[in-house]
């Protein structure tokens, strides 16, 4: 705290924050307390953290509160934050779509009875979650990969990811063991990590 | 790989990074984790891949309104300090194995963002002492690990509003360096409840008095101790 004191005493004008900065590079000044930084990161990012939220979410309300949530948790754990962790954006999403989920799961009961009342036929089957892809994917490329996966594989990975659903929940609506839901879940990473030549 | 629970392990990597599975199997799947480098690399790319559908999602821009209300806040907002971990050990843990050990720490980190909040120092024990704690009617008592080694135990009463600490088997904190004592109250505000001298070999009586439900933790700090938490705890103590 004295160091912080020292480097930055109060004002957040001392240091130049410009658009071309590095994620990496807002972070180390959002650290050291630095708004401004934090303002041009949140111009930056809150785009695909509102989108993604959205996505997940649908309500715009919520999805704004999580769109908050994040961003909170950014500005007060901004000192802890390693480069060596793993990129901002990669760090922000993760954290996007962790609490979109957990808030999904939080209205767990009015999420259950979706369920029942048919969101198994509009979207959970095979064929369904082959539009969604074509509709939510904007990215040619992972559209691609996406492509690659067994109907199958795409169908738990999309129902997962972009619907929010646990592997328990996704085993209920197709009626197979979780084991096998987990299985093609994984199966179905490691296909799109493969297709898209992520290395950790 | 021959019992299912290994089995489980390898296959939850996908449920894992996609955020799948309840918290109870996060849970176990974390601390089964141990040292499975290979689970653990696996973990880190699949969670990266993840990262890639999010980013294929059509980006959205929020209302001008929120984008003001959080700059707000955060004018307001108290950040974490850094941790120990972030400047001492940067290049001694791969960082594969980094990453997927800063997802086992989530639960330390919202213990020491528990420790942020108004601290008001306090520097008295009433006169109390530790056989008067010990010999409450309502004396109770915990011990926890300390991180960096050895033990740490505690004896406290909700009626007198009272506790004290022992060290057992726990190292110097350093040169130029202290132990300190806090009390963190169930509202997540951190009191300091005094320092804990050099070679304490005995109970040491905590400073102030205790709130009911609070917590008992002790961190690292500069010589002369800090008004606030400037690491995260070596050690916690529920009272509750």
């Amino acid at each position: 705290m004295v160091i912080h004191a020292a480097l930055y005493p109060g004002e957040s004008g001392t240091m130049r924050t410009s658009s071309e900065s590095s994620d990496e590079e807002l972070m180390a000044r959002c650290a050291l307390g630095d708004r401004d930084a934090f303002s041009v990161l949140y111009a930056r990012m809150s785009p695909r953290v509102f989108g993604l939220a959205r996505r997940l979410i649908i309500d715009v309300a919520q999805s704004e509160e999580v769109t908050q949530e994040v961003f909170l948790e950014v500005w007060q754990t901004a000192p802890r934050y390693d480069p060596a962790k793993g990129g901002v954006v990669s760090w922000m999403m993760t954290m996007t779509h962790r609490r979109a989920v957990d808030r999904i799961r939080a209205s767990q009961a009015s999420h259950n009875r979706d369920l029942k009342i048919g969101v198994r036929d509009t979207e959970l089957s095979v064929d369904d979650v082959a539009s969604t892809v074509e509709t939510i994917v904007e990215s040619e490329r992972v559209k691609a990969a996406l492509s690659r996966l067994t109907a199958l594989q795409r169908q738990a990975v999309v129902l997962a990811y972009f619907k929010g659903l646990s592997h328990r929940e996704i085993s209920e609506a197709l009626k197979v063991p979780t084991g096998t839901v987990k299985t093609r879940l994984r199966d179905g990473l490691i296909r799109l990590r493969d297709e898209l030549g992520v290395t950790a | 790989v021959s019992d299912n629970r290994d089995l489980d392990l390898e296959n939850m990597t996908g449920a894992m990074a996609l955020h799948a599975a309840s918290p109870e199997e996060a849970r176990a799947f974390l601390s089964a984790l141990g040292d499975a480098e290979q689970a653990r690399n696996e973990l880190v790319e699949l969670s990266d891949t993840a990262v890639q559908l999010g980013l294929s999602v059509r980006e959205e821009q929020p209302s001008a309104e929120l984008g003001a209300r959080i700059l707000d806040l955060i004018a307001t907002t108290p950040q974490l300090p850094p941790t120990h971990d972030v400047r001492h050990e940067p290049h001694r843990v791969p960082r594969r194995r980094r990453r997927v050990t800063a997802a086992l720490v989530a639960a330390v980190a919202l213990v020491a963002a528990a420790i942020v909040g108004v601290v008001v120092v306090q520097s008295n024990t009433g006169g109390m002492s530790y056989q008067q704690i010990a010999q409450a009617a309502d004396a109770q008592q915990a011990k926890a690990t300390v991180t960096d080694g050895g033990t740490v135990m505690a004896t406290w009463s909700d009626d007198l509003a009272a506790s004290a600490v022992k060290l057992l088997g726990v190292g110097e904190p350093g040169e130029g360096r202290t132990y300190e004592l806090w009390y963190v109250s169930p509202d997540g505000s951190a009191t300091s409840a005094g320092l804990i001298p050099t070679h304490p070999g005995d109970w040491v009586m905590l400073d102030g008095s205790m709130e009911h439900g609070s917590a008992i933790a002790i961190t690292i700090e500069p010589s002369g101790g800090s008004a606030q938490p400037t690491s995260t705890p070596i050690a916690v103590i529920p009272t509750a």
